[in-house]
């Protein structure tokens, strides 16, 4: 099937989109484009970049506590490794994309794992339910538009780990 | 991109998933068959939903499939193919918009990426980005 890569075109135009944000985190704010339209206090856009430091920090916060719970469950139940490895890996890239360098040594397991092997992937399932609902969130209140589209690619990756998760027998 | 750009875009995908889900469910049984069409249906609608948030300048229609599809395995590889190519394509729109708009293209992306994978399509960190598939 043939029609022009999406993706290359976002990326190679992404840059592009700094200056309209910070009208787009107004509107999401207000839940409505009509507002950003009309919207005589426009925040600076050194608010702008306040504003997608936080969600950046925020997100990175997140995807180490995922990481960890992650990590909590493979040590616990070292047969279900080999499925959770790669959507671990997954999370460790949204926590690099997010670009917070955070020093926390993120695969650290804390906590305790739940009872079983199946119990644990239902738990995993509903913290990935969870995540997919926020960063779809932080996407539409983010005010700048390169951020607003890394998150979602994240919502979409760990909506995507829902059924994956699914598929993996405990 | 600009909006306009993108919104373009993600319909001309979206008419790519319409035309391949009629392929895909032909070489379907049953439950595959109900799957695609419930698949179909979806794509259908958020085609809809985008060609009533503006103007829209259709492309060219001719598609060519990026590989024979003759039986029920093709079928699903064809079907994780055109959900994973969705994903970016919903992002740049996320990019390029804001308010509602925006946050139908992200479910939209969401919606797509879970069906790739329930297709038995790999995870992946960046749907439709760091796929060998996605880069052909």
């Amino acid at each position: 099937m043939t029609w022009t890569g999406p993706g290359v075109q976002g990326r190679a135009h992404a840059g592009g989109l700094g200056r309209r944000g910070f009208l787009a985190g107004a509107a999401a704010l207000a839940g409505s484009m009509a507002l950003a339209a009309c919207s005589s206090a426009s925040p600076t856009s050194a608010d702008a970049d306040a504003d997608a430091i936080a969600v950046r920090a925020q997100v990175a916060d997140a995807e180490a506590a995922l990481i960890a719970q992650y990590a909590t469950t493979v040590a616990a139940f070292p047969e279900l490794a080999a499925g959770l490895q790669p959507i671990l890996r997954e999370h460790q890239a949204h926590l690099a994309a997010m670009g917070t360098g955070l020093a926390t040594d993120a695969s650290t397991p804390v906590g305790q794992p739940p009872a079983t092997a199946a119990q644990a992937l239902i738990a995993l399932a509903d913290a990935e339910r969870t995540a997919a609902q926020q960063r779809r969130e932080a996407c539409v209140a983010a005010s700048d538009g390169e951020l607003a589209r890394i998150l979602a690619l994240i919502a979409a990756s760990e909506a995507a780990h829902v059924p994956a998760l699914g598929e993996i027998r405990a | 991109m600009s909006e306009q750009q993108a919104r373009n875009a993600a319909i001309a995908g979206e008419d790519a998933c319409i035309y391949a889900y009629g392929i895909i469910g032909a070489h379907l049984a049953a439950a595959g068959q109900r799957k695609a069409r419930r698949a179909l249906d979806s794509h259908r609608a958020w085609r809809d939903r985008l060609l009533a948030a503006g103007d829209y300048v259709p492309g060219s229609a001719a598609y060519e499939l990026p590989f024979p599809v003759q039986d029920a395995a093709a079928a699903r590889r064809l079907a994780i193919l055109v959900e994973q190519r969705m994903v970016p394509a919903y992002a740049d729109l996320a990019a390029s918009t804001s308010g509602d708009l925006r946050a139908q293209a992200v479910q939209a992306g969401c919606e797509c990426a879970a069906r790739s994978v329930a297709w038995g399509g790999p995870t992946q960190a960046f749907p439709g980005l760091d796929s060998p598939a996605a880069q052909d």
